[in-house]
């Protein structure tokens, strides 16, 4: 028993500058349910990628019970009895469930035919009590039945260790309460030895039988089992102590000029709330909560189901970029590379985007903005070749020159050097002074807690909780976690 | 005009405009079969035409030298392999752009075949002949109405697509490699995910389609006409590719969409003098209309492979 | 589309993070592209040598022979400039495409289409003078052309259907309308063959004092213009945006698939003028050489001109003027035409497998320099 069925000592990954892991440590057993408890960036996902032969640690070691495991591809980890269920990416849509289970066969297997496979799904799902047609396409399915295929999937190799990343991310309660038994008994009853992140802790409490607190990239309190853990314990370790909780005075605020009514579209709401002027509200949650398509809604981008989203008696649901624009409405999107700025292009042809300002003006007009918003670099330069501080400057240079009404920042600091960070933090809260409203949404807790005259949290697509300063901590991080 | 509706309500008339259809069909089909594997890994070759061009000069030129056709046809094969494996290397290994290169291919086919045959057999207007595979008539089956003709009184190489068909369709249902060869071209994440190499699923799969395109070159060149002249394929590898599309990456609907080519083909040659009410150009025109009516409105096992003409990266790269 | 996640996209942000001098310089040397260009166009003559060398002949004289027949003599320059005209048309109509990132590749159906609406309207417009039946054709050709892309746009931007696959079928639908409408509705009942009346008074007239139509100078003015627009004008720079990073567009500028829409349809209509100035300066009529691949080669010309404008009138002058001094040496030394247009398919290959190349070094560099520069802040980091 008491040999870990895996184990990870002293594993760390870089990415360049950024440090995804610093020497993790952890070891799970047979028969348990490991969880790993952590933020969206906290490297959870990058250790489940190593550990399943995605990605390759930069230093440390990886024991597969008492052989040194080294996977260079998630078939070595199959071979070696671990295997992962990913959050995305993992099926393929046009075909049927039977197909999905044949192509994660080896070709080595003797049971490479469709009906083998699909016999063997059926013996399959039905011991765990799951109803899925093997003829169906996984297009078609819903995304309940798709996790549970891609559990069945994950089984069919029948693997020793089983790695579940994010598992119930799509799933409503009573069904990840479903699966979460399952996953329970096939460590219990078949003695496998199951790791699964999440930054759920309820799910922690219902599934897993120790639990090891990832934050930063560090191991911030080793396994324990779960018995010894208080809820609130383990969501004060997930979002951190750190106490520069600067009390914001309660501000006079104005009349509300965002307001949003019951907005709903696909992976987010029904959801309410409203902006003042002068007000900066702070949007937190784990990433992956409906930010994004909270994002994608008030940009115009996303149809939305119901509901309404009005600026100053202005609709901005599926509205076009540029009326946007006309309400001066800036816009820090999440997804900085994406959408933006135009890598390829360069400095002052990117201040151009969604402005009225004359191209032929561009160099002129560009040099004293950089100045004055401190990009460092020069017009002619392409953005891509900017650092993520300045590219972010560049792009606030741009949104917020024009002294906008309403500042709409996603994840605005995310991934960003300190000195940066300040800035832009610096600049958003300037623009309150005119009587402008700033919505911010971030996963960074600590941001919020100093810049939020008010803090909504986010919880699978809807808002679970609402905090006026002085800010419990503790208590926007219970909401965060789902136990509001 | 009162013959010509005659002509065409008569059981004769329509037995040998499908034994015309299934000869035009052969080669324009087979490649067609051929730019499908590619397609279905994600890989588009426009440069089909080239493909079927060089490696049916290839195949002439071995079937013109040592009078054997059957050895054309197989120089052709294997000389589409190479050069799929030549495209392979540039866009799925190196990722080279598949439009341009494939463009580039098409028009290195035509120019440097017509090169070659002019610097080798003259170019002229009558240009050397080769010998060509005779027919088979298989007895009795041959004497059944209409469709005997068609298929039951054919050239050899004709048996031989029909053969090939047959494999591909029968493999292509049951088998584990359609699995693997599908994913990579619909979800090439979720083919590596699961353990499958996706350069090398794509670099196969471009070179059994080349291999099958070039078989098509020979097929026409080597197998039917037994003579090369400049740009003889007239842009059959481009109808290929939209027959691809017209039979929704399956080889069956490629097939029965080969045939309906050839038949429409086979009749436009007996029409054309003929002042119908209907153009007969509209029916020639009609699959291709048909074909992007159904990519828009299908549903999406009906469309191209999500990820054609998209360079794979893995994300750890 | 697909997100990468997270973690993932850190190290092109370091890539690009500009703290190391030499990725920038590399990118920027690269990036022009005129190198790559050059060393292609060198590398495929030698392979030419190599097949001229093959067939008993001097390469070096015969590469002579092209250059001087094609632009040290009034009649080569002539056929060079009548030849580049619809290459150079369409190219640019292309190169504004493909700088969007937007495939069209029917542009031999759009010229088609152009040509045959043209030859409609000239034909019903005889009695006008000459001038208002060119402008007439010439209207009428664009139409035609941005009509047939338009159908191709509509596919691709509302049924997403595959931009190449929409205007490639385009294509095969444009030829049995081109076939039916010499054979039916606009055949010259003169002649037995499937062709239309000549354009009569809608032919262009050549430039004042010499042999080369007037179509010559659409080019001539096209070019400046397109080169204006694409880089000083709001439309240039969405264009240039849209092929750089078309979700960035999306969200602080247009609705998606407007400027796609927009660019086959105005591609289209170049592929139509040019198709409407071919058949006025030098077929005069509609029939069986009106297809004869100028919407393919074309395609060829703007990837050779790296899809701006200037660039694509040079690639179609020099990729005309090696056509006519290739037929020039074909008549005098007897060495096919087809030579030649092998090694302007070869210049493409090259140019393709280059850019690839490129890329792959650049990856490659930026990754290395990432490992260093962690490894350097991370000692113990295998490097």
């Amino acid at each position: 028993m008491d040999t870990p069925a895996i184990t990870v000592a002293g594993v760390s990954r870089y990415f360049g500058l950024v440090q995804a892991l610093t020497d993790v440590s952890l070891e799970c057993r047979y028969g348990e349910v490991l969880a790993i408890l952590g933020e969206n960036g906290a490297g959870k996902t990058t250790l489940m990628r190593i550990l399943a032969g995605l990605d390759r640690a930069s230093s440390g070691q990886l024991l597969k019970r008492t052989e040194p495991y080294l996977p260079r591809s998630p078939r070595d980890a199959v071979a070696a009895g671990v295997t992962l269920v990913q959050q995305h990416f993992a099926l393929v849509p046009t075909m049927t469930a039977t197909e999905n289970i044949l192509l994660f066969r080896n070709r080595h297997d003797a049971r490479t035919t469709r009906s083998e496979a699909a016999s063997d799904l059926q013996a399959l799902a039905s011991r765990l009590g799951f109803d899925i047609d093997p003829d169906q396409l996984v297009g078609e399915m819903s995304v309940g039945t798709r996790q549970r295929l891609e559990l069945l999937r994950a089984l069919d190799s029948n693997p020793d260790v089983l790695l579940l990343d994010e598992p119930t991310s799509v799933l409503t309660d009573a069904e990840s309460d479903s699966l979460l038994q399952i996953v329970k008994n096939l460590a219990h009853d078949d003695n496998r030895s199951i790791v699964f992140i999440t930054h759920r802790l309820r799910e922690v409490v219902k599934a897993a039988d120790r639990v090891v607190v990832l934050r930063d990239g560090r191991v911030v309190s080793p396994a324990a089992p779960v018995g010894e853990r208080t809820a609130a314990g383990l969501a004060a370790e997930m979002v951190g102590e750190e106490v520069h909780d600067a009390v914001r005075d309660a501000k006079h605020l104005g009349d509300p000029r965002l307001i949003v009514e019951d907005l709903a579209a696909e992976g987010v709401g029904p959801l309410s709330l409203s902006v003042h002027a002068g007000e900066v509200l702070g949007i937190a949650g784990v990433g992956g909560n409906g930010q994004t398509e909270l994002e994608a809604v008030l940009i115009g981008a996303r149809r939305r189901i119901g509901g309404e989203a009005h600026f100053d008696g202005n609709v901005l649901t599926e509205i076009h970029p540029r009326q946007r624009i006309s309400y001066n409405i800036a816009y820090i999107p999440s997804d900085r590379d994406r959408t933006a700025l135009v890598g390829s292009m360069r400095c002052d042809e990117n201040l151009l985007l969604g402005r009225t300002t004359r191209l032929t003006r561009r160099h002129e007009d560009a040099k004293p903005l950089m100045e004055k918003w401190s990009v460092v670099g020069f017009p002619e330069l392409d953005a891509a070749a900017l650092s993520g501080g300045n590219a972010q400057k560049l792009v606030a240079a741009r949104e917020m020159e024009s002294n906008p009404a309403l500042m709409l920042a996603f994840q605005p600091t995310r991934g960003l050097d300190p000195g940066a960070t300040a800035f832009l933090r610096q600049a958003l809260l300037d623009t309150t002074t005119g009587g402008s409203a700033v919505l911010w949404v971030s996963a960074d807790l600590d941001e919020l807690l100093a810049v939020a005259d008010r803090i909504m949290v986010m919880f699978s697509g809807q808002i679970v909780g609402e905090f006026e300063p002085p800010f419990n901590r503790a208590a926007i991080g219970l909401a965060m976690a789902g136990m509001a | 005009m009162i013959i010509a509706e005659v002509d065409i309500i008569s059981i004769a008339f329509w037995a040998t405009v499908l034994a015309a259809g299934v000869r035009l069909a052969v080669s324009v089909g087979m490649a067609a079969l051929g730019e499908m594997i590619n397609e279905r890994a994600g890989v588009l070759n426009l440069g089909l035409d080239g493909v079927m061009l060089i490696a049916g000069f290839a195949g002439f030129a071995a079937s013109f030298e040592t009078g054997s056709p059957w050895l054309g046809l197989l120089v052709g094969l294997i000389v589409g392999a190479t050069v799929g494996a030549l495209f392979a290397q540039l866009v799925v290994v190196l990722r080279a752009d598949q439009v341009v290169t494939g463009l580039g291919l098409a028009l290195f086919g035509v120019a440097f075949t017509a090169f070659l045959n002019r610097e080798i057999y003259g170019g002229g207007s009558t240009p050397p002949r080769a010998p060509i595979p005779g027919t088979w008539e298989i007895p009795i089956l041959k004497d059944i109405p209409l469709l005997g003709q068609s298929l039951f009184s054919q050239s050899q190489v004709a048996y031989l697509a029909i053969f090939i068909t047959i494999l591909l369709i029968v493999f292509l249902q049951r088998s584990y490699w359609t699995i693997v060869l599908d994913a990579v071209g619909e979800e090439p994440r979720a083919a590596d995910a699961a353990g499958h190499s996706v350069v090398a699923v794509q670099f196969i799969a471009t070179v059994a389609g080349s291999a099958l395109a070039g078989l098509a070159g020979a097929l026409l060149i080597v197998g039917q006409l037994g003579f090369f002249n400049t740009n003889i394929t007239a842009g059959r590898g481009f109808v290929a590719i939209a027959l691809v599309i017209f039979g929704r990456w399956r080889p069956a609907g490629i097939a029965l969409g080969a045939l309906l080519f050839g038949v429409l083909d086979a009749l436009q040659f007996r029409f054309q003098t003929l002042d119908t009410a209907i153009p007969f150009e509209f029916f020639i025109a009609l699959p291709f209309i048909v074909t992007l009516i159904a990519v828009a409105f299908g549903s999406r096992r009906a469309r191209e492979p999500s990820a054609l003409t998209i360079p794979f990266f893995r994300d750890t790269e | 589309m697909r997100d990468s996640p997270n973690a993932t996209s850190t190290p092109t942000e370091l890539t690009t993070s500009g703290s190391h001098p030499g990725s920038t310089l590399l990118r920027r040397g690269l990036q022009s592209g005129t190198l790559l260009l050059a060393g292609s166009v060198v590398a495929a003559l030698l392979v030419g040598a190599i097949l001229i060398l093959w067939v008993g002949e001097n390469p070096l004289y015969v590469y002579w022979v092209i250059l001087t027949q094609s632009l040290f003599e009034a009649s080569g320059w002539r056929d060079t400039l009548i030849l580049a005209t619809p290459l150079g048309i369409i190219g640019i109509g292309l190169a504004y495409a493909f700088r969007a990132g937007v495939w069209n590749i029917g542009a031999e159906g759009q010229l088609i289409v152009g040509a045959i609406t043209a030859i409609a309207v000239v034909s019903v417009m005889q009695g006008f003078p000459g001038a208002v039946i060119i402008v007439a054709g010439l209207l009428a050709g664009m139409a035609g052309g941005a009509l047939w892309g338009a159908i191709a746009a509509f596919l691709h931007v509302r049924f997403a259907v595959n931009a190449v696959i929409a205007t490639l079928l385009m294509v095969f639908i444009a030829e049995p309308l081109l076939n039916w409408v010499v054979r039916v509705p606009l055949k010259d009942p003169a002649t037995f063959l499937p062709q239309s009346r000549t354009v009569g008074n809608g032919a262009l007239p050549d430039i004042l004092g010499t042999d080369i139509h007037i179509g010559v100078l659409f080019l001539f003015m096209l070019v400046p213009f397109a080169a204006w627009v694409m880089s000083y004008t709001r439309f240039g720079y969405l264009i240039r945006a849209h092929g750089a990073n078309r979700f960035a567009v999306y969200a602080n500028e247009s609705r998606p698939g407007r400027l796609p829409f927009m660019l086959l349809a105005m591609s289209g209509a170049l592929a139509g003028a040019a198709g409407f100035i071919q058949l006025a300066g030098v077929q005069m009529r509609v029939g069986s050489g009106t297809a004869v691949g100028f919407g393919y080669t074309a395609i060829i010309v703007a990837i050779l001109g790296r899809n701006r404008p200037i660039g694509v009138f040079f690639a179609a002058i020099g990729l005309s003027a090696m056509l006519v001094g290739a037929e020039a040496a074909q008549r005098s030394l007897g060495l096919p035409v087809a030579l030649t247009q092998s090694i302007q398919a070869i210049v493409v290959i090259f140019v393709v497998a280059g850019e690839a190349i490129e890329q792959r070094i650049v990856r490659r560099e930026s990754e290395r320099i990432a490992a260093a520069t962690a490894a350097q802040l991370n000692p113990g980091t295998p490097a």
